[in-house]
């Protein structure tokens, strides 16, 4: 069945089957699952989205009950899923096996998507802010900033399609213990987070970090300062949460979290010890969910910008080595208020 | 199965963003053609169902970003029923033939295998379109969807085109280098099932 023509024949054959129609009692059941998770996601005071978790097959939708929306705060990579470019400005997209193009909002961006910023530039991929000469791939449904390793173009400028930035699948699901990382391909609960929120309320120009962070449930202890809200708080790392057998020496992460304009939040983290890390994944968690936001390869970057995720959220940075094993996660530090 | 868009369908994409109901009528309208693209490549009424839920919620996540483009609302949501699909894939880690479900369906219902006559037509039929299915499943993402939405999904050149963002010019290079790749899958494919079967003896 290789022959041009047979090939074709059989692909026009195979479209015009339509096979079984669905189930009525499926497609009922679907309808109104859609129509209470859209109109809940109307109903969102503050443009938060809620997501009604309908893809996990007949069984789950079974269990689904109309009108018991889950909350959830998800933004797990969907390998399938694309990315979406919200907002762009001097950005230039490169999809595989496109020419460049001038990044754009609501862009789909697939995986192995490069994103260059120019000087004056800033970018929105799936919630993480990309300031000007900022560069990042999409991989595995997330945003990896950071210069691809890489990325042979022809001499067109195109990327070939099978020409992908190093995947940093292993960092980005190495899964802390205590973490419920949903990058293993469930899809029982597979969202996407909410899009920025604009107008939240009045910028703020000075910080208003974390106050004391949630106690640690691994028995490790944690030495904080609880601070008022109009003063930075340094909260210090807990002890490693990982189990990573290393050599290396031993690292500290402290991380601080400040409400920016724009309804954004910028975390900044500082390292102590002589690591030999690759890359930082930002967590956020809401109840016992946590997800990764976005990973950075590590060049001395200890900063990034998100928008900012609906109340309840916190977050957290973790130091991945370069065979993806965790090497230290820094304190959990609460979304600052606006 | 191809339908025509429903009446006014900007209209409706456009009230849909705020309005339950409308979003229900561009369900209800788009829901044969796309439960009949994930039955295709899928094979399963089981999967059918898992990736036509997934499309529908990722549909509506993605609604009050879209923005209407010539061509109608079917190639941005076949664009998302092309993700799923292939979401769907990676998730159960097809391997490039698909043994076990070929013979599953070959045996359901009847629990026989139908011979002679019009019963082996559609046996071999089915069998091709299995190994279609099996071969499809290991190209690349960007192949995958350029056949899915010319081929299976029930876009004509034109929507598949645009929902691959692409001009047809472009899209028919791609589409032309999909088309060979799959030739060679299943020429593989061929050849392993030859191979084993000279073991075997």
């Amino acid at each position: 069945m290789t022959g041009d023509d047979n090939l074709e024949t059989t692909l026009t054959r195979l479209g015009a089957d339509d096979g079984p129609p669905a189930d009525p009692a499926f497609a009922n059941r679907l309808d109104a699952v859609l129509r209470a998770a859209h109109s809940a996601q109307l109903h969102d005071d503050h443009r938060r989205s809620v997501w009604v978790p309908v893809t996990a097959g007949v069984s789950a939708l079974a269990a689904m009950v109309v009108g018991a929306l889950i909350w959830l705060v998800a933004f797990a990579g969907d390998p399938a899923a694309e990315v979406v470019m919200t907002a762009a400005f001097d950005t230039q997209v490169i999809i595989p096996g496109e020419a460049a193009s001038t990044g754009e909002a609501g862009l789909l961006l697939p995986d192995g998507t490069r994103i260059v910023v120019g000087l004056d530039g800033e970018a929105v991929v799936d919630g993480v802010v990309l300031g000007p000469g900022a560069e990042a791939v999409i991989d595995d449904g997330r945003v990896v900033i950071g210069p691809a390793r890489s990325a042979p173009t022809d001499r067109r400028g195109v990327v070939p399609e099978t020409s992908q930035a190093t995947s940093l699948r292993s960092m980005a699901s190495t899964t802390v213990p205590n973490a419920d990382d949903d990058s293993d391909g469930d899809t029982s609960s597979s969202t996407r987070r909410p899009t920025s929120s604009t107008g939240d309320g009045p910028a703020t120009s000075a910080p208003t970090t974390a106050t004391q962070p949630p106690e640690p449930t691994d028995g490790s202890r944690a030495t904080s300062t609880q601070t008022s809200s109009t003063r930075p708080t340094t909260t210090t790392a807990a002890a490693p949460t990982t189990t990573a057998t290393t050599d290396r020496a031993p690292l500290s992460i402290t991380l601080t979290a400040m409400a920016v304009p724009r309804s954004r939040i910028r975390l900044d983290w500082i390292t102590e010890g002589a690591p030999d890390l690759a890359a930082f994944r930002v967590e956020a968690a809401a109840g016992d969910r946590t997800s990764t936001i976005v990973v950075i390869r590590s060049s001395g970057a200890r900063s990034t910008t998100i928008e900012r995720l609906p109340p309840g959220a916190s977050y957290r940075v973790v130091a991945i080595a370069e065979d993806g094993t965790t090497l230290q996660s820094s304190n959990s530090v609460p979304q600052p208020s606006p | 199965m191809r339908t025509d868009p429903p009446p006014n369908e900007r209209e409706l994409v456009e009230r849909a963003k705020a309005d339950a109901t409308a979003f229900g009528e561009l369900y209800r309208h788009y829901l044969p053609r796309v439960h009949a693209y994930a039955w295709r490549r899928t094979g399963t009424r089981e999967a059918a169902e898992d990736i036509t839920a997934s499309v529908f919620e990722a549909a509506l996540r993605g609604l009050p970003r879209y923005r209407w483009r010539p061509g109608g609302f079917a190639p941005w949501l076949f664009r998302i029923a092309a993700n799923q699909v292939i979401a769907h894939h990676r998730r159960e880690g097809r391997a490039a033939t698909d043994r076990g479900q070929r013979a599953m369906a070959l045996t359901a219902g009847s629990g026989e295998v139908p011979v002679g006559g019009e019963g082996l037509g559609q046996v071999l039929i089915q069998e091709e379109a299995h190994e279609v299915r099996a071969a499809l499943a290991t190209l690349t993402a960007r192949y995958q969807r350029a056949i899915d939405l010319r081929y299976l999904a029930g876009l004509d050149q034109s929507q598949a085109a645009k929902a691959m963002g692409l001009a047809k010019p472009a899209f028919a290079v791609v589409l032309s280098r999909a088309l060979k790749a799959l030739r060679r899958e299943l020429a593989t494919q061929q050849l392993d099932s030859t191979a084993e079967e000279v073991s075997r003896r």
